[in-house]
């Protein structure tokens, strides 16, 4: 079995590149998915977790980790379909409607 | 801009490099529980038991997340409205 440490280490590896992503990218797809890739980051930290301390609480924090980034991927596509609908762009620089 | 960037890849970068080193030489590693009670029994049970009002709370959230999205990609060109209400011919 592969040591819990390695998989933190891991975890802490992927939420590092997420947020890389998320500071450096403009498209609304890209910062989506870079988010979901912290999201599995922490999933990973909870599986290393359970399986560190042999409790299957871990478990049941990823299943629910899993249904809100579920959650969150719909309502984010969905957003973003209908702002490409409206304004024909998902660059972030350019979707400035709640500033003013 | 394209400074910045790069200024926050170095920054995330060095948060990395630090705490790599802390999640291993952390002391939690040397006590290690007993991984016997894990398997997919005791995690249905642990489901179904303890976490049932969470996983009803999550079934309303995944409901609502679907719902609010079917609403908000909804289609309102005018010929697919007449469509709608005059069917095919």
């Amino acid at each position: 079995m592969i040591p819990a440490m390695y998989l933190v280490g891991l975890g802490a590896i992927l939420f590092c590149l997420g947020l890389v992503g998320v500071f450096t990218n403009k498209n609304g797809i890209i910062v989506l998915m870079c988010v979901e890739i912290m999201l599995n980051a922490v999933n990973l930290n909870f599986v290393a977790g359970a399986l560190h301390y042999g409790d299957v609480t871990g478990w049941v924090f990823a299943v629910i980790a899993i249904a809100i980034a579920a959650a969150e991927v719909a309502v984010g596509l969905a957003i973003f379909l209908a702002l490409f609908g409206d304004r024909k762009t998902i660059v972030l620089d350019e979707i400035t409607t709640l500033k003013h | 801009m394209r400074l910045l960037a790069h200024i926050g890849r170095v920054m995330v970068a060095g948060l990395l490099v630090l705490l790599l080193p802390m999640i291993a030489l952390h002391p939690m590693w040397a006590e290690s529980g007993d991984t016997a009670g894990l398997n997919n029994f005791e995690f249905a049970r642990s489901l179904l038991t303890d976490w049932a009002l969470p996983v009803v709370i999550l079934g309303v959230l995944l409901s609502m997340a679907m719902i609010g999205a079917s609403y908000l990609i909804r289609d309102e060109r005018i010929e697919n409205l007449l469509w709608e209400q005059e069917g095919e011919s």
